[in-house]
């Protein structure tokens, strides 16, 4: 790294999207106190905005699992739920939340709690074990469970019959909603909070589009928490607002020569879901290789850009059909292929997870992909979501350097 | 110039010590628990085979899953790229190479200057590798060292259904039971490792001409090699001390670190 540049790693926004978060999992507890609104769980890839609009207060069972991974804490639930008979090689997301579901009806948490649902909410875009974990979900809450089936978007089909076929069970849901709340579905209140929706979006999707600068203001680690506002919160202006200011400080870090690490040798792509409770050590690590991760196809995951407050229910519908995990494998090969030429990148990262298969079967697919038509280096590395006993971290050090060496060697 | 490398692996530790990058002198132990105290041992005794001291190599490059853990090396570099580099030297028309330790396999798949172009291993379970024979050899009741020819010996090979090498301890202990021949089950555990090693090959889509090195201690079983050799439907290069090359890679890298 020249000279010139000032190694700065905290990112301003890093305080402002705590708060966030605080708020979002605090109010919901109010909110169960209070029983001041329903309460959904809902899986990604679900219509949240039919439930926003309702004045659902929705809370995402996933993103809990990847928080108590960070906060090494996933362990004590998924121990209560093996305790209980259930397989150690089942999704880690759901073995933490049937434990830390069981954990709250039997008053042993030891941490924060998701507030208490009312109704469930899940699809198969995004995985096909998810509807099981809800369905169980639901039989240990004993409450409702309304399921979205998208299936596969396939290129010889026309997408237009997925889309409607997403949107008559959107329709489903909201007659069902409407039952359940005894309130009617206030279409006005879809188009805002589509608006907001789409608002954030473009917000986030500028900040993730900062990092095409070489070098970059911030790593991959450094922004993927910045995830949680548009899953969670693009209902809300204010979330606009956070990628408004956070897409401002990454230009000016720009502007300002500040990179987020010392030693950035080579641009990186990141696949697959973040080894939550791994993440210091591995950014400590990649840094000591001068592997910069970059950016990450995990991204468009949140990224919802199909939002268009002029046709509210059909973007929403749109969305939830076309989600990229319910994609067949040759489109996402090619999605990767041109994130690594849009973001011009030298080598892949590609971490498989032990316990997501559904997210981790193409991945080798994906990454001789890219190897072959970029002639870029690639390596994968095995882990898990949150479960650590999945993680060698030798063995995945040793993998990086060996990353890192082949792209020393082609350097010359 | 002097230069050395050392592998420590998981369970073996191998040195070798150059001398202008042509010839060399090794020695190997067991890795065991000591690894800082097996490593000065090893280089020292592969130093004493050249005529020089322990202090005399200019450059080390350490390797292997120990090369953390040895203070008197100069820098360290992984076993995936000294081994390539070591069977470059050996074999400079070499583009596959397959290498089978103790608890790892790994597959790399190397350009004319030996460099690095792509690479696969095994994952954190030990089928496929060393350790899966070594553990069946023992429950077997034969030496690790006899059980490729006591497998060639096989008239009616038993397919074992199990890769994990904790089921597939069990699985020999109720083929034992059912008393069935020693030489058809081991016949069965190569045949396991090597669809195994296969499986990792056809990760990184070799060229269906390349030149195939095998490394690594199983390379000294001879059933594995007719196998994989029977498998791949091609000639398999053995080194002479299969053990060694990555060590050897190590030292020939040694000479191009710049201080």
């Amino acid at each position: 790294m020249a000279e010139e540049y000032k190694l700065v790693r905290r990112l301003e926004g890093q305080k402002r999207l705590a708060g966030m978060i605080m708020a979002h999992y605090g109010s919901a507890l109010e909110i169960e106190k209070t029983k001041s609104k329903p309460i959904a769980w809902v899986s990604a890839g679900t219509p949240a905005e039919i439930l926003w609009a309702m004045d659902f207060c929705v809370q995402f069972p996933e993103a809990y699992a990847a928080t108590c991974g960070a906060r090494h804490i996933a362990h004590t639930h998924v121990e209560i739920t093996e305790q209980r008979g259930y397989e150690h090689h089942l999704c880690t997301y759901c073995r933490n939340s049937l434990g830390a579901t069981m954990a709250q009806q039997e008053g042993l948490s030891e941490f924060s709690e998701l507030a208490r649902p009312d109704f469930l909410l899940v699809s198969n875009g995004s995985c096909i074990l998810v509807t099981k974990w809800w369905e169980h979900l639901s039989q240990l809450w004993n409450i409702p469970l309304f399921n979205i089936d998208c299936p596969l978007v396939i290129p010889a089909y026309d997408t237009k019959h997925l889309v409607d076929h997403v949107k008559r069970q959107c329709l489903d849901l909201i007659t069902f909603l409407e039952e359940f709340t005894g309130k009617k579905f206030d279409y006005d209140r879809l188009q805002e909070i589509v608006a907001n929706g789409k608002r954030s979006s473009d917000y986030y999707i500028a900040m993730l589009q900062a990092n095409k600068h070489d070098p970059v203001p911030a790593t991959f680690f450094d922004i993927m928490g910045h995830n949680f506002p548009n899953l969670a919160l693009r209902y809300l202006p204010e979330t606009a607002e956070h990628y408004r200011l956070m897409t401002e400080e990454l230009n000016q870090r720009i502007a300002d020569k500040i990179v987020p690490m010392s030693n950035i040798k080579y641009r990186i792509y990141w696949d697959g879901i973040p080894y939550w409770f791994a993440i210091r050590e591995l950014s400590e690590k990649l840094e000591s290789l001068g592997l910069c991760l970059v950016t990450s196809g995990y991204f468009d995951l949140f990224s919802f850009d199909c939002l268009d407050p002029a046709r509210p229910l059909d973007s929403v519908a749109e969305g939830v059909a076309t989600m990229i995990l319910n994609h067949n494998v040759s489109y996402k090969a090619k999605i990767t292929e041109n994130i690594f030429r849009d973001y011009n990148l030298e080598g892949g990262i590609f971490a498989y997870a032990q316990s997501c298969k559904p997210f981790s079967i193409t991945m080798r697919y994906i990454a001789e992909h890219v190897q072959k038509t970029l002639d870029v280096p690639v390596t994968i590395i095995e882990g898990d979501l949150v479960d650590e006993t999945f993680y060698d971290g030798e063995r995945n050090n040793m993998k990086l350097q060996a990353l890192a060496e082949t792209l020393a060697a082609r350097k010359g | 110039m002097i230069t050395a490398g050392i592998d420590i692996g998981s369970t073996t530790t191998k040195a070798v010590v150059l001398k202008d990058g042509d010839s060399f002198s090794y020695a190997l132990q067991p890795t065991g628990i000591d690894i800082g105290s097996v490593s000065r041992q090893v280089l020292t005794q592969a130093c004493e085979k050249a005529g020089l001291k322990f202090e005399d190599p200019d450059r080390i490059v350490a390797t292997g899953y120990g090369r953390i853990s040895i203070p008197f090396a100069t820098t360290t570099i992984t076993e995936i790229t000294c081994n390539a580099y070591g069977v470059h030297h050996l074999f400079p028309n070499a583009s596959l190479v397959v290498d089978i330790g103790g608890q790892d396999s790994k597959v790399i798949k190397i350009d004319k200057n030996g460099r690095v172009i792509q690479f696969a291993m095994n994952d954190k379970c030990a089928a496929g590798t060393g350790k899966f024979l070594e553990v069946a050899a023992q429950t077997l009741g034969v030496p690790v060292s006899e059980i490729g020819d006591i497998s060639q010996q096989s008239k009616n090979k038993v397919p074992i259904s199990s890769t994990c090498t904790v089921f597939a301890q069990t699985e020999i202990v109720s083929l034992i039971a059912r008393q069935t021949n020693k030489e058809d089950i081991a016949a069965g555990l190569h045949e396991s490792i090597v669809s195994r090693v296969f499986g990792l090959i056809s990760s990184v889509n070799p060229d269906p001409k390349a030149e195939v090195v095998l490394t690594g201690g199983v390379a000294k079983n001879a059933a594995i090699v007719q196998l994989l050799e029977r498998m791949l439907g091609r000639k398999i290069y053995v080194p002479e001390d299969p053990q060694i090359v990555t060590a050897l890679g190590a030292a020939l890298l040694a000479r191009q670190w710049e201080d």
